[in-house]
């Protein structure tokens, strides 16, 4: 007699917090990613009542039967007191640089702007994207290339003329990503990142050609 | 209605205002500034920092357990999504050759494109 | 003694005016923007104050009834410049892209 559902804890070879059923064909669901659609189904009906969250569960289920993804262990990790240091110091960041580019808007006009490199310590793409989505959630941060292989983004910068702006922009660029990788990361990608920040491989400040 | 529930709602209001005052000033950013990266620069404050201070403001109007969550949702969704459009766009903007380099200071990405072809 | 409710409206009321104001200047900027990516950046921008709009007005009216609207522009409005940046813009090349004349040109 086979059992009709199975939970992770029970299975050692199911990814963490995930259940497998069915008999003939087995199936696995991502526990938390239904806990999630259930979330946003029931948010979009905007009232909390059990015909919402139970038809949300079904939908969900059946999404997820439907269009199943890969198994992939993303590497997600959630440290609830990261996320708070991460996101307040993301408000901060986008009031400081906020007014930084109003100051460029309205006083600083001929400037000249920059592409720089900045090489990262993560390598996992997961933390990679993270950290491309909050550095480019910022005033004053636009990404315009993320390279894999390398793990370095590419961001535009204004006011490249003077080279404590620039340091300024690489360093910023270094916190955030520290603090989204003690957010959302692995432990060794966290132990990654607690190192120093890599030298700058090309020299900054070059003259224009 | 008590006194503290006033201010409350009066803070909602002034947030709202002030949100839509910094959505202004990116706009006018986006006027001012002369070419598309520099723009999107401008563009990222109307929707990240006058976002939440419009979203915040509401809140602090509504008060209710449900609509906080949906305003969360909404700003959180709006975090996240916008990266993307604007990542793509500065992409393509570099791509095809839509900005000048000659008013770029410098450009480490432009070597390390040539380097790999 | 001014009653509170009315700072309430007059602050709401000048948020909407600053929110429309700031609508216009985007549309002088859609209509100027030399590319289809300066476009595509205001269409965003354009979500993002439709989505402070009817933030303000569910403000006013303390009544939650846009919220599903505000949370589908914010799922979804970037797909428009996403579209753009990704099959407009490559056709709309203002000039061939070769590397070397990108010293001078138009825009």
């Amino acid at each position: 007699m086979k059992r009709i559902l199975r939970l992770s804890f029970r299975n050692a070879d199911l990814p963490p917090l995930s259940a497998e059923f069915g008999t003939r064909r087995r199936r696995v669901l991502d526990l938390p990613l239904i806990a999630w659609l259930t979330l946003i189904w029931v948010l979009l009906w905007s009232t909390l009542t059990w015909a919402n969250v139970i038809t949300g569960l079904v939908v969900s289920v059946a999404v997820c039967l439907a269009f199943p993804l890969p198994r992939v262990d993303l590497g997600l990790r959630l440290h609830p007191w990261g996320i708070l240091r991460l996101v307040s110091y993301l408000l901060h960041d986008m009031y400081t640089s906020g007014v930084k580019v109003t100051r460029q808007i309205f006083f600083g006009l001929p400037h000249r702007a920059a592409v720089i490199g900045v090489p990262l310590r993560c390598r996992s793409d997961l933390m990679l994207a993270a950290t491309a989505v909050a550095v480019s959630n910022v005033p004053g941060g636009s990404i315009i290339e993320v390279r894999r292989a390398t793990a370095t983004v590419f961001l535009h910068v204004l006011d490249a003329d003077r080279p404590e702006e620039l340091e300024a922009a690489r360093r910023q660029v270094w916190r955030i990503e520290e603090l989204t990788v003690r957010a959302f990361g692995t432990p060794d990608e966290i132990a990654r990142v607690a190192e120093p920040p890599p030298p700058p491989q090309l020299a900054a400040g070059r003259p224009a050609p | 209605m008590s006194l503290w529930l006033q201010i409350v709602d009066t803070a909602g209001a002034a947030l709202l205002f002030i949100g839509a005052a910094i959505c202004l000033l990116g706009v006018i950013g986006m006027i001012r500034l002369p070419d598309v990266l520099s723009r999107s620069h401008a563009a990222t404050k109307p929707q990240t920092l006058g976002m939440i201070l419009v979203l915040a403001g509401v809140a602090l109007r509504l008060r209710s357990g449900m609509d906080l969550a949906t305003l969360g949702l909404i700003a959180f969704f709006q975090m996240l999504t916008g990266p993307v459009a604007s990542h793509l766009v500065a992409r393509s903007a570099y791509r095809t050759g839509q900005i000048d380099h000659g008013d770029l200071l410098f450009d480490e990405l432009d070597e390390q494109l040539t380097e790999g072809k | 003694m001014i009653a509170p409710e009315q700072v309430d409206r007059v602050l709401l009321t000048a948020a909407v005016v600053l929110i429309l104001l700031a609508g216009a200047l985007l549309l002088a900027r859609i209509w100027r923007g030399p590319s289809m990516l300066d476009r595509a950046i205001s269409l965003d921008v354009c979500a993002a104050l439709i989505i402070a709009g009817l933030a303000a007005k569910s403000a006013f009216a303390r009544d939650p009834f846009y919220f599903p609207i505000m949370l589908v522009l914010a799922f979804l409005g970037f797909t428009g410049s996403v579209g753009i940046a990704r099959f407009i813009a490559v056709r709309d090349r203002p000039r061939p892209p070769h590397p070397d004349d990108t010293q001078e040109g138009p825009r």
